[in-house]
């Protein structure tokens, strides 16, 4: 099979020694916001490049081995956390199209309170619905994004609505950026069907097409800049498991534009030494910790078959927390499952029976911080802690989830909470969550939401990034990730930071 | 002195019997004959044969997944996970308390031993569990043994679909 779909990409093969290139802009990072952004530029007519520290991934190279493909994708292995108590599990893809590679392809609006909040707290006045909805729109009609078809939702989507249903509480099929998904439940070892248009998919090669250069295995190590305005960046080549080559790549550039993702950005900015003269970057990282549920039903659910995450509800994002469905390979959603021995096998005898939902948490209180660490490791040292006034959230979350499940006819639920039984039963209901004393660490969370480590805002004392996302202390020098939101967006960031990117790249573009 | 020297040569004699461990039936290109017979042990406590799913952690090839898993990691996820092995190996010693090794009691106390750790007041302590049981069932369920007597299976809409046939991968 001939596959044209990445003519014109440089992948690590193809670097015979040391480069130095020239453009308008350089894009750092081809996840959802740096591929939106590039797009947007060379749309305008700039001459752009882009650089990906990670390699092409192609179908022949996915496994659904969840824990092989962890190890292949994800920076780390896959194995990263924020320290804390809890410690909490984070990941970022190290692949062409960065998370949305790996993601489930959830593709939600913020709502307009998020942004009255981020006006109120950070006085990031100037975006909200009403300027964001055009770029949403020309986005989502890019990218396919859509309600999840009710013939792929399969029984752990249907079971989640009907529950929804019978509470009488808001749920809806899931929005997202997908062509053609035939619901196999495999978004996180990789699409295999090219059904989820995600960025290495969809944006890059169309980008690629109106003539953006793309470096993969270019893995950016310094910003060049005077201390006043940035003037370019120097990459190293890694091949696909991160090792260097040797060599090395030097692009000198108009604009840099950072989309490196909300931990790589201010590591990177740290260890170029950008002036930052009131120690904001990488301060106030948020996250949106979420925990699931594993609901055991009486009759067959095959959570392997329809859309990897199908249903949601929105009912509580004024309360601080969203429900969804949620499936990945059992070898990395199997591994919270309680005990040992046979009754560990009794849980994965009954697989085919449960249904795993999970509620994620915009919490007011908690939050932490991006370090780089010494030497020469770009990967991030991230703190993280999780605000005891924030564990009534929680406890709500995970109650109303408890909830959705006794609704839908769940028999027995698996919290895997310290202090809550193992196994909680219908008869129980919910007294084991409403009683159970929690404190942080009882709790198992993970988080592959984040934002906030570089902060967009009016006042440079309390921000990182201007309105044009430019830094405060370094011209020509702009960053489009998610860590530019001020706080939380409620929902799912990646269509959010997409139209802000979309919005921001305009406006680069029009200034130049 | 004469006291000193009996005492230096009976704590080398303790450190070398409790530390020899014999040489695994067959190579293994990143795990040590030490870590070799803890992944054993913890493998038969924690996926014995029969029950629901009636694959063993043997029959899987926990300790071969295990092998190559560090393989795809760096060298110094390969020593965090090595000291892992050996802190659940020798802290019988603090928490049984035993002289014994993990991988030599008997099976009804390694049961108890590694439940102590899952239920543990102490959060770093259940945190080493966790990652423990993490690392043993990403092994096990790699397996396709497991995953047929588990039912997971591709929807046949998908495989037609599919860019590379799963059959050919
Ligand atoms: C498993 C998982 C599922 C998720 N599901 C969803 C979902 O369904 N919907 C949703 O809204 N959100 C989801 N998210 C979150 C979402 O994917 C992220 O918010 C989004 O990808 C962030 O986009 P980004 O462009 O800011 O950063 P990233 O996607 O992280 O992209 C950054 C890119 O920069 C590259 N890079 C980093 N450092 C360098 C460097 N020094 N030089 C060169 N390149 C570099 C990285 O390799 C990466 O490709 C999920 C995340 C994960 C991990
Ligand atoms: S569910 Fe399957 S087909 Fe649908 S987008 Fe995800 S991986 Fe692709």
């Amino acid at each position: 099979m001939t596959d044209t779909l990445y003519d014109g990409i440089i992948e690590y093969k193809d670097y015979t020694g040391n480069r130095r290139e020239s453009c308008d802009a350089v894009v750092i990072g081809s996840g959802p916001t740096g591929a939106v952004a590039a797009w947007q530029l060379v749309d305008r007519g700039l001459d752009v490049i882009l650089l990906e520290a990670g390699p092409v991934r192609r179908p022949q190279d996915f496994t659904l081995d969840g824990a092989k493909t962890l190890a292949e994708v994800c920076y780390e292995g896959g194995l990263r956390a924020m320290r804390g108590k809890p410690m909490v599990p984070t990941m970022q893809a190290r692949v062409l199209g960065g998370g949305s590679h790996i993601n489930s392809a959830i593709c939600v609006r913020t709502p307009q309170f998020c942004f009255d909040d981020w006006r109120e707290r950070y006085g990031v006045d100037w975006v909200d619905r009403a300027t964001l909805d055009p770029h949403y729109d020309r986005v989502e009609a890019f990218l396919g994004v859509g309600p999840t078809p009710a013939d792929v939702l399969g029984r752990k989507n249907e079971l989640f609505r009907d529950a929804c249903n019978a509470l009488g509480i808001h749920s809806e099929p899931m929005p997202r950026n997908v062509r053609g998904c035939c619901g196999c439940a495999e978004c996180f070892t990789g699409c295999p069907t090219r059904a989820k248009q995600s960025m290495d998919i969809s944006y890059i090669p169309d980008a690629v097409r109106k003539g953006m250069r793309v470096f993969t295995s270019a893995q950016v190590v310094a910003i060049d800049h005077d201390g006043r305005q940035a003037s370019g960046v120097r990459a190293i080549i890694v091949d696909p498991s991160g090792r260097p080559s040797g060599h090395e790549l030097r692009v000198d550039a108009k604009k840099v534009i950072l989309a490196a993702g909300c931990l790589a950005t201010p590591v990177l900015l740290q260890k170029s030494n950008v002036p930052d003269p009131h120690k904001q970057i990488g301060k106030g990282l948020q996250a949106h910790p979420g925990c699931a549920l594993m609901g055991i039903f009486p009759d067959p659910v095959d959570p392997w078959f329809g859309a990897t995450q199908g249903y949601q509800s929105l009912e509580y994002l004024r309360d601080g927390f969203k429900m969804e469905t949620l499936w990945a390979p059992p070898a990395i959603l199997a591994v919270r499952l309680p005990g040992f021995g046979k009754r560990l096998k009794e849980y994965y005898g009954k697989l085919r029976y449960s249904a795993f939902w999970d509620s994620f948490f915009a919490l007011k209180h908690s939050q932490g911080r991006v370090r780089a660490r010494p030497g020469r490791s770009f990967n991030p040292d991230v703190t993280y802690r999780v605000d005891r006034r924030d564990i009534p959230t929680i406890k709500t979350g995970l109650i109303k989830l408890a909830e959705l499940f006794w609704a839908a006819g769940a028999e027995e639920l698996l919290p895997g909470i310290y202090g809550v039984p193992e196994v909680v039963t219908r008869d129980q209901g919910l007294r084991p969550f409403e009683q159970a004393d929690l404190k942080p660490e009882h709790i198992v969370l993970a988080a592959t939401h984040l934002f906030s480590s570089t902060r967009m805002g009016p006042d440079p004392k309390t921000s990182v990034v201007d309105p044009y996302a430019e830094l405060h202390h370094l011209k020509n020098c702009h960053i489009v990730d998610t860590g530019i939101m001020p706080r939380s967006p409620a929902v799912n960031p990646m269509l959010t930071g997409m139209a802000l990117a979309d919005r921001l790249a305009g406006q680069i573009a029009e200034r130049m | 002195m004469a006291l000193f020297l009996l005492i230096a040569i009976l704590l080398l004699l303790f450190i070398v019997l409790r530390f020899r461990y014999p040489r695994p039936a067959r190579d293994y290109r990143h795990l040590r004959p030490a870590d070799v017979c803890v992944v054993h042990a913890v493998s038969d406590v924690m996926f014995p044969d029969g029950g629901a799913v009636a694959v063993s952690g043997r029959t899987a090839d926990i300790t071969g997944y295990i092998d190559r898993y560090l393989g795809w990691h760096a060298p110094s996820l390969r020593f965090l996970v090595r000291l892992m092995f050996a802190l659940i190996e020798h802290a019988p010693l603090l928490f049984v308390p035993t002289l014994k090794r993990f991988s030599d009691l008997p099976a009804e106390a390694q049961e108890r031993y590694l439940a102590g750790w899952e239920h543990s007041r102490f959060y770093p302590r259940r945190m080493v569990f966790q990652s423990l049981r993490a690392l043993m069932s990403m092994a096990y369920l790699a397996s396709p043994d497991v995953e047929r007597a588990i039912g997971v299976e591709r929807p046949e809409r998908c495989e037609a679909a599919a860019i590379v046939k799963r059959s050919a991968t």
